[in-house]
């Protein structure tokens, strides 16, 4: 479990740090601030964050949407971005709209609604609506890690981090080497939404991560992940291991 | 030669026809004759035209040479015949021309010498005339056929006159007297006595002379002939003149006078008869052009009336068309004009509201911040902590009332940005909750959000906010202490979700909830101290509506109020960011 890392954009020092003191308070990792659009660039790449806040005027130029344009120009390194405002620009806003898909925020904001406006940014981005405050989930699996709501914030899991997921009612547990994570997500979403390179379903309750497999007792119908726990393996699943490189 | 021989002159060419008419039938009826025996048509049919005096056909059907050349017995008479209608046209040459012609071997050929000496005397050359004649008169009695007599003496006699040989004129004119036959008419009868008379006269025989005068103007009278009763009687009125006998010359000069006037009249009835059939033609072709050209005017008046009426009635219709398109424009005007005032009136109300409330606040705020300062010296960190807290909640409350007036301005200049997307209810009435914590802990309020936090909406986040900021302070307003405010769901359909915000404060009349819900501009409120709520509840029911939702109050005088804000779901074909 790890905070989340968020990268803020924004040139008014007062600005910049009541952000930066609520998000701390609301568990959140500040990446970096930057007041320029060149500062907000090489941080950007520098320190890769799970999402970036701007605001959209930076010393009288709308940097901030330049800067979400020069993001977006490499589709692979884009993240959620969540535009800052006090004023209600139309013409702004259009232009905004331009990049991918965001949410913004109005000045002034309470730490409730930094929450809602990442979540916001956080859904849209990784296309799962209503996956944080949906009626049978809570988390966003993203690229790699899982964002989830705890109380009032999001929390992130890095990807890596899960050795192996396993369902319980309508909850699925993300088991990590030290701890275990509880969201609530259907299996079938958990498996479509994570990488089947990475992870690979073997029983009809569970789900483990490839790296994570130290040996597989295939007779035994069950293998062992590194941390030493022992994961049952379905019949039907076997077919799985056909495909993987074992070294015997 | 004395003044009258003038009319001897005149008389002359008359004279010649005494008795040669007669003659020159049956020379013609020879002809007649003739052309029958060699069965000649051409002939026959040339004499009969002479014999009526048709000269120009008689010249035409003899003009072809060739035609009578063929038979010379023929030839001279068709030359007599040239002769003759040449002579009555008084073409004397060439009439003379044609007599020479005439072969002597024909009948009659003593009458063509006595022509031939006609013709010579007409041309003036009387010499040649009187030998001529002198020949005529050396023939034989038995000659003489076609001859007569009395015209040749009366023919010497003239010409003989003219040569001045008056003893050899005298002679012939008594001889010609002699022979003058019964039958002669009266006109020639005074056209010979006249030139008689006129012989005498010139030899001043004037006794002679004057009772020839009086016979001549007698057989003149008589023969009721107007040119030869001018001439005698004139000739008659000069010799009395000249004879001194002026009183008879008066008179005959005033009768002669009268008489040419009426030969002249005579003459000239005709010619003005004439005159007056073109005048009258004239006159009758100038009014059909005066006719013409007056219809033409006629026509052109029309015409101009036509356009003129034409061009009134245009205008006329323009200035009915411009009447009414100005009618409409004052219309226009008329009600951007009302328009025009009621903003002004909002403006101005909405002036005395910020001016009212920002003064009590900043008020509030300055007397707490004395205060602050009082508490502090005094140590009191109770007191401190407490009037801090009531500054915060008035800068909150002015905050909210100048966002509201900016929001306000922003949807009259139908500025802001407008995005309805899905949002999450509860979480939104979270985020406005929490800005009131303190004032809620202060008046002591309760705040329930009974929102299932699965309820969604599709609104603009923002102008939803500033709805339920209205709402909250509306609440809280009107709440008293311990008082409770509670939000929940009512319905929740596929299309639409109905939230319900509820108080337990003073509730408000019937009145008053009705000029809330339905009032275009301002109002003074019930309560005093909520000026502010009027600007609230105008932009809370603006923005609904802009939300496509719709808003009622239900509200009681002290039990309280709950405020129903129904709101669109997703679900109706559209996608996010299509309104704006």
């Amino acid at each position: 479990m790890e905070k989340l890392k968020i990268l803020v954009v924004e040139d008014s020092p007062e600005v910049s740090a009541a952000l930066v003191s609520l998000l701390h308070e609301s568990g959140y990792e500040i990446a970096g601030t930057a007041g320029t659009l060149a500062e907000a660039l090489s941080l950007y790449f520098a320190t890769d964050p799970d999402l970036v806040i701007l605001d959209i005027y930076l010393h009288g130029q709308p940097d901030g949407i330049s800067f979400a344009e020069a993001i977006n120009a490499v589709p692979a390194q884009t993240k959620p971005f969540i535009f800052v405002t006090s004023t209600s620009e139309r013409t702004i806003f259009e232009r905004a709209k331009l990049t991918k898909p965001f949410s913004y925020l109005m000045k002034p904001f309470n730490p409730l609604e930094v929450t809602y406006a990442i979540e916001m940014a956080l859904e849209h981005f990784y296309e799962q609506k209503d996956a944080l405050e949906g009626n049978h989930s809570d988390a966003v699996i993203g690229q790699d890690a899982v964002f989830v709501k705890k109380k009032d914030a999001l929390v992130k899991l890095k990807l890596v981090d899960v050795l192996h997921v396993e369902v319980q009612d309508r909850y699925c547990n993300l088991h990590t080497l030290s701890s275990k994570f509880v969201i609530q997500m259907s299996m079938a979403k958990v498996e479509e939404l994570l990488n089947s390179k990475e992870f690979v379903r073997i029983h009809r309750n569970h789900l483990v991560q490839l790296e994570a497999i130290q040996e597989i007792y295939i007779s035994d119908n069950v293998l062992k992940l590194t941390n030493g726990q022992l994961v049952p393996v379905g019949d039907r699943y076997k077919d799985v291991f056909q495909n993987l490189r074992v070294v015997k | 030669m004395r003044y009258i021989t003038i009319a001897f002159l005149v008389c002359i060419s008359n004279l010649s026809l005494a008795q040669t008419p007669s003659i020159n039938k049956l020379v013609l009826l020879e002809i007649e004759e003739i052309s029958k025996a060699t069965v000649n048509s051409n002939l026959s049919r040339i004499v009969k035209l002479a014999d009526h005096s048709v000269w120009d056909s008689v010249l035409y059907y003899t003009a072809n040479q060739d035609e009578f050349k063929k038979d010379p017995a023929i030839t001279s008479h068709y030359h007599y015949l040239r002769a003759l209608a040449f002579f009555s046209k008084e073409m004397y040459k060439q009439s003379e021309k044609e007599l020479i012609e005439v072969s002597r071997d024909v009948n009659y050929y003593n009458f063509v010498r006595f022509r031939i000496a006609e013709v010579a005397f007409m041309q003036g050359k009387y010499k040649n005339a009187y030998y001529k004649y002198s020949l005529v008169d050396t023939l034989e009695a038995s000659q003489l056929k076609y001859i007569s007599k009395y015209d040749l003496y009366s023919s010497i006699g003239r010409v003989s006159y003219f040569l001045k040989r008056f003893e050899i004129s005298n002679k012939y004119m008594r001889l010609a007297e002699k022979l003058m036959s019964p039958n002669l008419s009266l006109n020639h009868k005074a056209l010979f006595y006249t030139d008689y008379a006129n012989l005498y006269y010139e030899q001043y025989m004037d006794s002679l002379a004057m009772g020839y005068f009086l016979k001549a103007q007698k057989y003149a009278d008589e023969s009721g002939h107007l040119p030869t009763k001018v001439l005698c009687t004139c000739n008659l009125a000069q010799v009395n003149l000249n004879g001194g006998h002026y009183e008879k010359s008066a008179k005959l000069f005033e009768k002669c006078r009268a008489l040419t006037l009426e030969q002249y009249d005579s003459d000239k009835i005709w010619e003005v008869g004439q005159m007056e059939k073109k005048f009258m033609l004239q006159v009758k072709q100038k009014e059909i052009s005066n006719l013409a050209s007056e219809n033409k005017i006629r026509n052109l008046q029309r015409n101009v009336f036509v356009i003129l009426a034409v061009f009134l009635l245009s205008i006329l219709v323009m200035g009915f068309y411009q009447y009414r398109v100005n009618q409409k424009r004052a219309k226009v005007i008329f009600a951007q004009k009302e328009a025009l005032d009621q903003l002004n009136a909002t403006k101005d109300q909405l002036f005395s509201i910020i001016g009212h409330d920002l003064r009590s606040s900043v008020n509030a705020m300055r007397s707490g911040t004395q205060n602050l300062e009082r508490s502090l010296v005094a140590n009191d960190m109770e007191q401190v902590r407490n009037q801090l807290e009531q500054n915060s909640v008035i800068a909150a409350n002015t905050y909210n009332l100048l966002d509201n007036l900016l929001q306000w301005s922003l949807l009259q200049t139908k500025g802001g940005y407008f995005s309805p997307e899905e949002h999450k209810l509860s979480m939104l009435v979270e985020q406005v909750a929490y800005n009131y914590k303190g004032v809620l802990d202060q008046r002591k309020i309760t705040f329930t959000n009974d929102i299932p936090r699965t309820a969604r909406v599709w609104v603009d986040a923002e102008s939803l906010k500033l709805v339920m900021r209205n709402l909250m302070d509306n609440s809280i307003k009107f709440s008293k202490e311990n008082g409770n405010i509670h939000t929940t769901i009512q319905d929740d359909t596929s299309d639409t979700i109905t939230f319900v915000w509820s108080d337990d404060g003073a509730g408000m009349s019937e009145e008053t909830r009705f000029n809330l819900l339905h009032a275009k501009y301002l109002e003074r409120k019930e309560h005093k101290h909520t000026i502010g709520a009027g600007l609230g509840m105008q932009l809370v029911i603006s923005m609904i509506d802009r939300n496509g939702g719709t808003i009622d109050i239900l509200s009681e005088v002290g039990k309280g109020t709950k405020m129903l804000v129904t709101l669109r779901k997703k679900g109706h074909g559209e996608t996010e960011d299509t309104r704006g």
